[in-house]
C-alpha cells in the first residue's frame, strides 16, 4: 500500500477519532476519496482502529454502495427496480455479467467498465434502463448490449 | 403483470376441479415478500393449477373476499390495520406471516423506542395530520400481537422457492398449526467450503450467528462473521480467503456451537476404515479419554457405565482390526513430566498449553512470544515417539488413530487418522458394529508404560495441569512440595499459582477466558511467571471443538464424572508427580516399557 494511501486513511481514522461508532463514515470517505475499499484498505483499518477485518468485511459486503475493487473507466448502472424489473431488467442484467465476465460490483479485467446494480433511475417509462456514465439507454434489448458496450471500445481505440 | 390475471381467468375455465382460493395483502412493508411471489414467473403458472389469487394489491385490481388461505406481509400500525387484519383473520381458514416484518415487527418496530408524538413530529414536522385516520398510529405490532397465526415464513424477503413450497404443502397435505416453516427447503444452491479441516455448507447455515458470536465476542479471534445481505447471507472469511489463510486458530468453537451442523469438521471416518481394513498396517488406535467421555452421550450402547462402555468400546476396536488399543492420557503424563522438567532447568517463562490452538494463538496475534512456546514434546509427540519406539520393529506398517476432543489435530499430518467424539459413532455404524455385543471385560488398554492411571482432580480444565506442571518442576528441584501454595484470583477466569519455600519459587498465570489473554500478554509477563497456560475452550478439553455440542453445565459436569469414576483420583500431588517423573525418566533413558 502507498505511503499516500496511508496518510488518506489515518487523516480519515484521525477526523472521526472523536465521534460514536465512526465505522460507516470511515468506510463511505474511504470509497470517496480512493475509490474503492480494497483488501488491503480495510486490512489497514483494522489495524489501526477498534473494527476488526471481519466486522468491516461484513459491513462493506452488505451495503451495495461499496466496492472492492477499483472502478472501472466507465461506469455501467443496471436498473433493478420494480418497472425495469418486470420489463426483464434482471435479464439484462444477466447479459451483461455473461459479455463483461464480472458480477455487479466487479470491474472489467481491462479495467474499461464496472458494473453496479442501481435501484429506480427515475425513468420508468424508458424500462428497461441502463446508464452508463451520464449516458442513460431505455427499452433496451438484450441483442443491443453489445452494441452499445462497443462503441465505447470503439471510442478507447480512436483516443 | 395483467397476464397472471388473465392465466387465472384462462386456467379456472379449463380445470373444474375446487381449487384453493388465495388472497395476498400487505400492510406495512416495503412489498419486497409480495414481490419476490410476483417474480415467481414461470412457477406461477403451475401454482394455479391447485390455487386461484383472488386478491394480490400489487399485481391485479380485483378483489374478493372469498378466500382459504391469506399470506399478510408487514406489521400493523394502527386501529385501522388492526381492524382490516381481524376481518382477514375472520375470513381466512389458514393465515400465513409472510416475511420478517409479519413475524417479528422487523425494522418497523424500531420506532417503538421513541414515543409515537415524537415520531410523527420527526417525520411529519408542522404539516396538519391531526384527525386524519392515515396518521393515527400506536407501537408497532407483528401479527400475532394482534390474531392468530398459524404460519411464519420468515426472511427479509422472504425466499420465493420457500412460498412455492409451502403452498404446495398446504394445498396437498393437512396442515399443523404453529409451525415455524423456515426449514425443508434447500433454494440456496451455494458451494459449500471444505477448503480447510473445519468445514461450512451454506445450505444447512440458519444464520443464527452462533458462531459469529462465539469466534468475535466471546474469543476475540474474528476469523469468521455474516457476510452479505438477505438471501445472499453466509458466514464468511473476509474476503473469503478461507479458514486456513486467516486469523482462524482451528478451536472447533464454531463447529461445537453450531446447531444445525453447517459447520462440520473434514471427516476421517473413510481413511480410519482404509487403515483398519489394511492387512499390512499394524493400526494403534489412541483413545483420549475426555472424547470418549463426551463419546459416550452418542454412542450406540445401552450401558450406562463409563468403564464397562469404554471395555466394550476397546474389545470392539480391536474386532475392527485395531492391533492395539492405547490411553492417550500416559502421553499426557509424560508430557507434563517433560514441561515440569523444563521449567526446574530453565529460567525462560513458557506456554504450557499442549493445545495446538493456543500455540497458533500465540503465532498470529503474539509472535513477539514465539520464542516461549514450549520446546518440549508435547503429548502427540511423546504419543508419535513412544510408539514409533515400540511398534516399527515388525514387518507391518504402523498407523496411528487418534480419537480426539479437538479437531485441530486432523491438521497434524504424522498422525494418520483423527476421529472425534462425533465420527467416533458413524465409524461403528459404517462397520455395522454393535458395541454392546462386546464383553467389556475383553476390552483393556495396551501400552501400560508403568504409569499411574489416575484422574486428576478437575483434570482437562480449572488448571489442574498446569498446577501438575510446577508441582512437577518443583518435586523434581527440591524431591519435595513442602512449599506454600497460593491461588490468587486476579478477574473472573484469570488465575495466578505460586508455589513459595526458602528453597525457591515456581509462578504460573492461567487465562481461563481467551479474550483476555491480549491484556496480560505484555513484555514483562516473561518475567513475572514460570508458566502461562490458556486454552480457547470454555471448560478446557471436555468442550473441545471435537466433543458433542453442549452449553449444559450439568453434562460437562457427567463428563468430568466419568472420568473421575473410571480412574480415580490421584492420592495426593506428591504421590502423583513422583510416578510421573519416574515413568518420564524411564522412557527418556530408553528403558523397558
Amino acid at each position: 500500500m502507498e505511503a499516500k494511501d496511508k496518510f488518506i486513511i489515518d487523516t480519515i481514522l484521525d477526523t472521526y477519532s472523536n465521534i460514536d461508532d465512526p465505522q460507516l463514515v470511515i468506510l463511505q470517505n474511504i470509497q470517496e476519496i480512493l475509490g474503492y475499499v480494497g483488501e488491503e484498505y480495510l486490512t489497514y483499518v483494522s489495524e489501526n482502529s477498534e473494527y476488526s477485518l471481519t466486522e468491516l468485511y461484513g459491513v462493506v459486503s452488505f451495503y451495495p454502495q461499496f466496492r472492492f475493487d477499483p472502478p472501472g473507466k466507465h461506469t455501467i448502472k443496471v436498473c433493478s427496480g420494480t418497472a425495469c424489473h418486470v420489463r426483464g431488467g434482471s435479464g439484462i442484467a444477466q447479459e451483461l455479467e455473461d459479455i463483461l465476465e464480472i458480477k455487479p460490483g466487479g470491474t472489467t479485467k481491462d479495467g474499461l467498465f464496472s458494473l453496479e446494480s442501481v435501484r429506480c433511475l427515475g425513468c420508468c417509462g424508458l424500462s428497461p434502463v441502463i446508464m452508463i456514465d451520464e449516458e442513460t439507454y431505455g427499452r433496451v434489448k438484450k441483442g443491443g448490449l453489445q452494441k452499445i458496450l462497443d462503441s465505447y471500445k470503439t471510442e478507447e481505440v480512436a483516443e | 403483470m395483467t397476464m397472471v390475471v388473465s392465466d387465472v381467468e384462462s386456467v379456472k375455465s379449463a380445470q373444474t376441479a375446487p381449487k384453493y382460493k388465495v388472497g395476498i395483502f400487505d400492510f406495512a412493508s416495503c412489498e419486497g415478500c409480495e414481490l419476490q411471489i410476483a417474480n415467481l414467473e414461470e412457477d406461477i403458472l403451475e401454482l394455479l393449477d391447485t390455487v386461484e389469487v383472488v386478491s394480490f394489491r400489487e399485481v391485479m385490481k380485483e378483489h374478493s373476499d372469498d378466500y382459504d388461505i391469506a399470506f399478510i406481509e408487514g406489521s400493523i400500525n394502527r386501529p385501522v390495520d388492526e381492524k382490516r387484519l381481524k376481518e382477514i383473520r375472520a375470513n381466512a381458514k389458514i393465515l400465513i406471516a409472510l416475511g420478517d416484518c409479519a413475524t417479528t415487527g422487523c425494522v418497523n418496530k424500531l420506532r417503538n423506542q421513541w414515543p409515537d408524538a415524537e415520531n410523527l413530529k420527526e417525520v411529519y414536522a408542522d404539516a396538519d395530520i391531526a384527525n386524519n385516520e392515515y396518521f393515527d398510529v400506536f407501537p408497532t405490532k407483528k401479527l400475532n400481537e394482534v390474531v392468530d397465526v398459524d404460519f411464519y415464513i420468515r426472511g427479509c424477503p422472504v425466499r420465493k422457492e420457500q412460498v412455492l413450497y409451502y403452498i404446495r404443502r398446504l394445498t396437498t397435505m393437512a396442515p399443523r398449526k404453529n409451525l415455524d416453516l423456515r426449514f425443508g427447503v434447500t433454494a440456496r444452491e451455494m458451494e459449500a467450503d471444505t477448503r480447510s479441516i473445519i468445514q461450512y455448507d451454506p445450505q444447512k447455515c440458519i444464520l443464527c450467528r452462533h458462531c459469529d458470536i462465539v469466534c468475535n465476542e466471546i474469543l476475540d479471534i474474528h476469523a469468521i462473521g455474516l457476510t452479505n445481505k438477505g438471501n445472499e447471507s453466509i458466514i464468511s472469511t473476509p474476503f473469503n480467503k478461507g479458514l486456513d489463510d486467516n486469523k482462524c486458530i482451528s478451536c472447533g468453537q464454531c463447529l461445537v456451537n453450531c446447531p444445525v451442523g453447517a459447520f462440520s469438521e473434514h471427516s476421517d471416518v473413510e481413511k480410519a476404515i482404509g487403515l483398519l481394513d489394511d492387512p499390512n498396517n499394524f493400526v494403534v488406535f489412541a483413545i483420549d479419554l475426555t472424547a470418549a467421555a463426551a463419546a459416550m452421550e452418542v454412542l450406540p450402547t445401552d450401558r450406562d457405565d463409563f468403564g464397562e462402555a469404554l471395555g466394550s468400546l476397546i474389545a470392539s476396536l480391536k474386532s475392527l482390526g485395531a492391533d492395539r488399543v492405547v490411553d492417550f492420557t500416559h502421553f499426557n503424563y509424560l508430557s507434563l513430566a517433560a514441561q515440569g522438567t523444563y521449567v526446574s532447568e530453565n529460567d525462560d517463562m513458557v506456554f504450557t498449553s499442549w493445545c495446538p490452538s493456543a500455540n497458533s494463538y500465540i503465532r498470529k496475534f503474539h509472535p513477539e512470544f514465539k520464542k516461549n512456546l514450549q520446546k518440549v514434546s508435547s503429548p502427540e509427540q511423546m504419543m508419535l515417539d513412544v510408539l514409533g519406539e515400540r511398534y516399527t520393529k515388525g514387518e507391518k506398517t504402523l498407523k496411528i488413530i487418534l480419537l480426539s476432543p479437538c479437531i485441530v489435530h486432523k491438521g497434524n499430518s504424522k498422525i494418520d487418522a483423527v476421529l472425534t467424539a462425533r465420527e467416533l459413532p458413524r465409524l461403528l455404524k459404517q462397520k455395522g458394529v454393535d458395541i454392546d455385543f462386546h464383553d467389556p471385560a475383553d476390552g483393556v488398554f495396551d501400552c501400560e508404560l508403568g504409569l499411574s492411571s489416575v484422574f486428576v482432580k478437575g483434570a482437562s480444565s480449572d488448571y489442574a495441569y498446569s498446577l501438575a506442571i510446577i508441582q512437577t518442576a518443583y518435586m523434581r528441584k527440591f524431591n519435595n512440595l513442602d512449599a506454600r501454595l497460593a491461588v490468587t484470583t486476579l478477574e473472573d477466569y484469570v488465575h495466578e499459582m505460586a508455589f513459595d519455600s526458602e528453597e525457591g519459587f515456581f509462578n504460573a498465570l492461567i487465562i481461563e477466558d481467551l479474550a483476555k489473554a491480549s491484556k496480560y500478554l505484555t513484555k514483562d509477563i516473561a518475567k513475572r511467571y514460570n508458566v502461562v497456560e490458556f486454552y480457547p475452550c470454555f471448560h478446557g478439553c471436555l468442550t473441545g471443538g471435537g466433543t458433542i455440542p453442549t452449553t449444559s453445565i450439568d453434562i460437562i459436569d457427567q463428563r468430568r464424572d466419568y472420568l473421575r469414576n473410571f480412574k480415580g483420583e490421584s492420592k495426593g500431588p506428591v504421590w502423583f508427580s513422583k510416578q510421573i517423573i519416574e515413568a518420564y525418566d524411564k522412557q527418556i533413558k530408553g528403558g523397558e516399557f
